[in-house]
């Protein structure tokens, strides 16, 4: 007996909906268009499964690309199917082969209290030390090989081990210095025990196809696979899939959008679909209705896209579900006579037509330079807007000690976050904590950081407001998950000194600017971590998931946002700006070099689309005369689309 | 899914064991060796409802090794339980899908494992006692994430029910509404609605047909009914005899049995305490038939624990028993104090259970051996051309063999490891324990010979092995004779020549860790026992002290005998045979022929020479020192 929820969420879905929704075994790929509600197909053939199979014991694992799609959706499974949470793991690619690794990892020498790093800037500092400790001892590498990250990750993903690079590098010299630095690079992350992204995948590929005991494990206990986003899987993760698959296992639940690859650059590609297709014989299904965006932008995308040529075959266009905007459905500014004259008169436009509700306009733009622009002119009328962006780390003092004293309960001997630990401290205590004489203690008394700088704090520290988080620090941080208790006291203590009575006056209060938010957003992240980890979740496991996850809030209404085509993906808004509409910005100047008929000019028409597309009430293209002083012609694109019509010449 | 090794650390006597445990597991041992110490930890470790938060222990589970001890200083009772996989896939994917979490797969071998541990330690923060369950990886840490949920242990429990039948099975409340077989059997009985409908109507008219059998039942019911003008209920009060419900009544059901040549059927807690105690075993049986699979999982699988199984039965029927016992779709651990329990159950699945001080030390006969060596690659190698006897475990470096390290194989290994001395020693010490390894063979050999007809001797506190009967004879009559019976020390004397090798028992006696004693011929075959001993890895000192053959090159027992003083009795003995001695007192070779004649009546010999010696009231200084001396020290090694 299905749910009320289930019930009713089944019945709102369209034919082809909930023929996608009733596929039950066997290769399936359904191809969504953009707004053609795929998420509602995923997660009611999710939850439809685990309705009739109450008293199974087996799981449904779904891959996404994003942690917010992934929560989306286990939220809405939960909803829809209340008490069958446990068999199912709703999660990135990333977290699924975090989750692998700390259970299984072992078998690859992987301790489970691995550190993932997200930041080039770390792996940078890495790839450096592995150059400094190669020099001395090789004659082909040198400094210049620090720049070698981009190559090293790209081999990674494209599961090219380091003793197989040699098949794959046609430079004789680089391949000489890459069969060096790669596997440097491998060790010196090893013996910080820590992880990249591209290691995650590689790492849990290498661990199922190494021990086939495991990719079986997997395809045991998940019968049924989903994979979300499916166009944007690059070459280590399809293999991923496929190892786990194995030859005879062919569950595989596929959502795709060929037109919306936009990651070529990171080893998605249209072929990726064409393999699936041979390597699966997958039964096809399209939903092309489009439900987000008025039957005039509809029209766009479709004019559009149809010029791609490596595209599925018989892919239906798009069809609009809803009517006509109206007038303002599409409006076309421009030509202005530079960037500037554009960028001033969208801020112009947007401040008149939405002076109450500048959070619901976003500016979309193929790159950041161009979003800049229109920041600055927006800033400078007053109004208040930001350029979306992954933050990798907390910014206020709070959160940075919090976070700090996490880490170094779980790595105690990082000096870094030792330093972290005592400056932030220092900014929420005023209290100074004497960093080299910690570390000399530390190494006298052969005491770990942590231990030794809590002492330390505690001493100082006895008769201040700090004196019981500290306490809780010494109790709930020797292991086990009551790393969460001292979590919920550190912010009794923070919400305390945040008090205005408390910062004796002083407005400004720099250490709590952005505390507010960050609390929303770290209470936010803690419970979707504990929904993807599970409820006994680890320190290092807590650690592992929050360094995957951006750390940015969630936007004020009165701001107006800004997003590269790439961040906007899978995103929908009511009125979209889309600016700098010309060659050489959209489509690029390197894709156009390629050739009209390139992979890449393909893409730079599929950036256009998926920026389109991304429109529920209005979209505003706009374009001007010059860029940086460089005369532009307008977008080819705005031809292919019939905004502008090609004048007879 | 198979328990197959529980570990036990500070709870009560059982201070640090570690016990394998076989589809059948026989539990030995004196009294208070801590047997049902065991079966108690295995209840608090694999509880019938999963998650809670109570500490199961009391004050006096905690060991205490000192008087100033207590428990809030004790270290923590620990209870590890370890289900193994036998073979690749032998667990079911409903199992493998439903605790992937907890499972721990070793990649190479292909085997899956669930490590549980329960530990319970006074907490000083939160100022009492605390208990924790924690599934463990292979190396027994605990795990964390989804693995670390509550929820989990709950959900592993449905899958592994332990059931505990104490030696006091009283019929009475194993079969109350309330017990936990019987119970619940009849708790899931299912009556259509039918049917339960004519029941209930045929219960009333026999109830109304009950009220009317005496007048004076009515009356009570009418003054009854006035309790309605004190409490108006508006109903009306009835008296009913049978209960109008068919489930009602089903609890009250009773098992009846009609006794041999008797007529009249007694319920069950009518009958001797043999027939009780048999026909709980038997309702467990019934439970696991019937009831188990359905209450839980298809996967679910039954472990009993049962203590003293023989209890009130006699020899035969212990024997059936064990049969039944065997049959149980369950995995069984029994602890019996019936040599007769022992003689249908395989060597290898005994454990001895004996005490040292206030310490349980627990012996069984290892199939294989193991130790921690770093991982090289020409070990890895070796191991895998000789997988049937060699496995390196390359996450947790662990070198298992299953037999006994020879010098050939020693000398192979031994160079992969020519600079690691700490390396160079583990191997050393696994050679020697290794050289306990008792072959398939001495298995058979011992379980076919010795248990069968012997099972007292795994009670034993010390062996005294010895070639034949006549041997066997004497010692024990020599023994009493020194006023120091070998049954008041618990001393087995084992006559090994009909009942298997000497070694195998040597083997066996030195698994067990049990002290023995070898007394034999000083002939070709004597000393052809004494090297098959030496072989198994018995130090030079152990063997000169250990292994005795008579003293005198070329003695035999007879000839020995004759010349210990015994030639009046032994002639006399012959001559009542009707023997003829061809040579006279005195003359050379007189001695040899009596020993020769004596050669052909080995049994009679001993039994006549021991009723002369009892009929002349022998006493102590008859007995030879050589045995005197055996007598002596395996008594001294057995206290």
């Amino acid at each position: 007996m299905a749910t009320k929820q289930l019930a009713s969420a089944q019945a709102r879905l369209n034919p082809s909906q909930r023929q996608a929704a009733a596929w039950d075994k066997g290769p399936l790929l359904v191809l969504a268009g953009p707004g053609s509600g795929k998420t509602s197909v995923l997660t009611c053939r999710i939850a439809r499964i685990l309705d009739e199979t109450r008293d199974k014991p087996f799981r449904i694992l779904g891959l996404t690309f994003t942690n917010k799609a992934a929560d989306e959706m286990r939220t809405r499974v939960m909803d829809l199917v209340p008490g069958e949470e446990h068999r199912l793991f709703l999660g990135t690619f990333h977290s699924f082969c975090a989750e692998a690794l700390r259970q299984h990892g072992s078998h690859l020498g992987i301790s489970p209290t691995f550190t993932i790093y997200s930041q080039d800037s770390d792996l940078e500092s890495f790839l450096s030390d592995a150059v400094d400790r190669l020099k001395p001892t090789s004659s082909v590498v040198s400094d210049q090989d620090k720049k070698l990250l981009p190559i090293i990750q790209r081999l990674k993903s494209l599961l090219v081990f380091p003793d197989k690079c040699q098949e794959v590098i046609e430079d004789a010299d680089l391949c000489q210095r890459v069969v060096e630095v790669y596997p440097a690079y491998e060790e010196e992350l090893a013996r910080h025990n820590a992880l990249d992204f591209t290691s995650l995948i590689l790492r849990t590929y290498e661990l199922v196809s190494k021990f086939p005991a495991f990719a079986k494990r997997y395809r045991t206990v998940y019968p049924y696979i989903c994979v979300d986003e499916f166009q944007d899987t690059n070459e280590a993760q399809y293999s991923l899939i496929k190892a786990i698959l194995g030859q005879s296992h062919r569950n595989l639940f596929i959502v795709a959008d060929d037109d919306q690859i936009i990651y070529q650059w990171n080893g998605a590609s249209h072929q990726r679909l064409e393999e699936l297709a041979s390597d699966f014989k997958p039964t096809v299904l399209q939903l092309p209705v489009n439900y987000r965006c008025p039957a005039e932008i509809v029209d766009l995308a479709n004019n559009l896209i149809r010029n791609n040529f490596l595209r599925t075959e018989n892919k239906a266009p798009l069809q609009a579900y809803q009517g006509p905007g109206g007038d303002d459905a599409v409006r076309l500014l421009g030509p202005y006579e530079d960037f500037d004259a554009e960028a001033a008169s969208v801020s112009d436009d947007i401040q008149q037509r939405h002076p109450t509700s500048p959070g619901k306009v976003v500016v979309l733009a193929r790159n950041r330079k161009l979003l800049l622009g229109v920041q600055t002119a927006l800033r400078g009328r007053g109004m208040s807007a930001a350029i979306a962006q992954r933050k990798d780390e907390f910014e206020s003092a709070p959160f940075v000690w919090l976070h700090g004293m996490l880490r170094l309960a779980n790595d105690r001997q990082n000096e870094d976050v030792l330093e972290a630990v005592c400056g932030s401290f220092r900014q929420l205590s005023g209290i100074e904590s004497d960093v080299e004489g910690v570390k000399a203690q530390a190494q006298a008394a052969g005491q770990d950081l942590f231990r030794r700088w809590l002492k330390h704090a505690q001493t100082h520290a006895a008769k201040s407001n700090a004196g019981k988080v500290l306490a809780d620090a010494n109790k709930c941080l020797g292991g086990g998950n009551e790393f969460l208790r001292f979590c919920d006291s550190s912010l009794a203590w923070f919400d305390e000194i945040a008090r205005p009575e408390n910062h004796n006056g002083d407005e400004s209060n720099e250490p709590f600017a952005v505390f507010s938010d960050e609390r929303t957003v770290w209470t936010d992240l803690k419970r979707e971590i504990i929904g993807t980890v599970g409820e006994g979740v680890t320190l290092e496991a807590f650690l592992q998931e929050l360094q995957m996850r951006s750390k940015e809030s969630i936007p004020s209404p009165s701001m107006v946002r800004l997003f590269t085509i790439h961040a906007s993906k899978g995103k929908e808004f009511d009125h979209v700006y889309l600016v700098g509409m010309v060659e050489d910005e959209m489509p690029s100047f390197q894709a156009i070099k390629k050739g009209d008929r390139s992979p890449e000019l393909e893409e730079e028409r599929r950036n256009c689309f998926v920026a389109i597309t991304r429109t529920s009430k209005t979209l505003t293209l706009s374009y001007a005369g010059s860029y940086n002083g460089w005369t532009k012609e307008p977008s080819r694109f705005l031809f292919e689309m019939g905004v502008l019509e090609e004048e007879d010449s | 899914m198979k328990l197959r090794e529980v570990i036990i650390r500070n709870f009560r006597n059982l201070v640090d064991v570690c016990i394998p445990i076989d589809n059948t597991t026989i539990l030995v041992g004196e009294n208070n060796t801590g047997k049902t110490a065991f079966l108690d930890a295995l209840t608090q470790a694999l509880p019938k409802t999963g998650y809670t938060r109570n500490n199961p222990f009391d004050e006096y589970d905690y060991h205490m090794a000192k008087k100033e001890d207590s428990p809030r200083t004790s270290s923590g009772i620990v209870i590890e339980t370890w289900f193994r996989e036998d073979r690749s896939d032998e667990w079911p994917e409903a199992i493998i899908q439903s605790l992937t979490e907890i499972i721990q797969t070793d990649p190479v071998r292909n085997l899956n494992s669930i490590g549980l541990r329960l530990t319970s330690r006074y907490d000083k923060d939160a100022g009492q006692f605390v208990a924790i369950r924690e599934f463990l990886n292979t190396k027994g840490e605990p795990l964390g994430g989804k693995a670390a949920h509550p929820a989990i242990v709950t959900r592993f429990l449905e899958y592994v029910r332990l059931f505990y039948l104490s030696a006091l099975r009283d019929s009475e409340s194993e079969f109350s509404p309330k017990s936990q077989f019987w119970g619940r059997i009849l708790r899931d009985l299912k009556i259509d609605d039918v049917k339960r409908k004519k029941l209930a109507d045929e219960l009333n008219k026999l109830n109304e047909s009950l009220l009317t059998a005496d007048p004076r039942l009515d009356k009570v019911r009418t003054s009854l009914e006035r309790i309605q003008t004190v409490l108006p209920s508006g109903g009306k009060t009835t008296i009913q005899p049978l209960p109008l419900q068919p489930w009602d009544l089903m609890v009250k059901s009773q098992v009846v049995m009609r006794g041999k040549n008797a007529e009249v059927d007694f319920p069950l807690s009518r009958h001797g305490q043999g027939i009780q105690s048999l026909a709980v075993l038997f309702l467990f049986q019934a439970y696991v038939e019937v009831l188990l699979k359905p209450t839980f999982h298809a996967d679910t699988e039954a472990i009993l624990s049962l203590e003293e199984p023989e209890a009130h039965l006699h020899p035969q029927a212990i024997r059936a028993l064990t049969a039944t016992i065997n049959d149980i779709a369950a995995q069984k651990i029994v602890s019996a104090h019936s040599p007769y329990v022992l003689q249908n159950v395989p060597i290898t699945s005994i454990r001895l259970f004996r005490r040292i001080g206030n310490v349980t030390v627990v012996h069984y006969v290892k199939r294989s051996f193991s130790a921690k060596i770093p991982k090289v690659q020409g070990l890895i190698d070796y191991c895998k051309s000789n997988s049937s006897k060699y496995d390196y475990h390359e996450t947790e470096e662990l070198l298992t063999v299953r037999g006994s390290i020879d010098d050939k194989e020693y000398r192979k290994i031994l160079p992969f490891y020519s600079t690691d001395k700490t390396a160079q020693a583990s191997l050393k010490q696994l050679k020697e324990e290794s050289q306990l390894y008792l072959s398939d063979d001495d298995i058979t050999d011992l379980d076919t010979y010795a248990k069968r007809v012997r099972g007292e001797v795994f009670f034993a506190r010390a062996w005294l092995l010895c070639e034949g009967q006549t041997e066997y004879l004497l010692l024990s009559y020599f023994a009493e004779l020194l006023g120091t019976p070998l049954d008041r020390f618990g001393i087995s004397i084992i006559d090994f020549q009909n009942n298997g090798s000497p070694a195998a028992f040597v083997a066996l006696a030195r698994n067990f860790n049990l002290p023995w004693l070898l007394v034999c011929d000083h002939d070709t075959a004597g000393l052809g026992y004494v090297e098959s001993v030496k072989k198994l890895g018995v130090s030079p000192a152990e063997a000169a002290d250990l292994l005795r053959p008579l003293a005198k090159k070329d003695d035999d027992l007879e000839s020995f005998l004759v010349a210990s003083g015994f030639l009046p009795e032994l002639v006399t003995l012959l001559t009542s045979k009707g023997v003829t001695i061809a040579k006279k007192p005195g003359d050379s070779g007189y001695e040899a022929e009596v020993a020769g004649h004596l050669r052909n009546r080995k049994t009679e010999a001993g039994t006549d020479l021991i009723k002369q010696l009892r009929n002349a009231k022998a006493n102590k200084s008859r007995v030879p020192s050589f045995f005197a001396k055996a007598i002596q020290d395996i008594i001294q090694k057995a206290t």
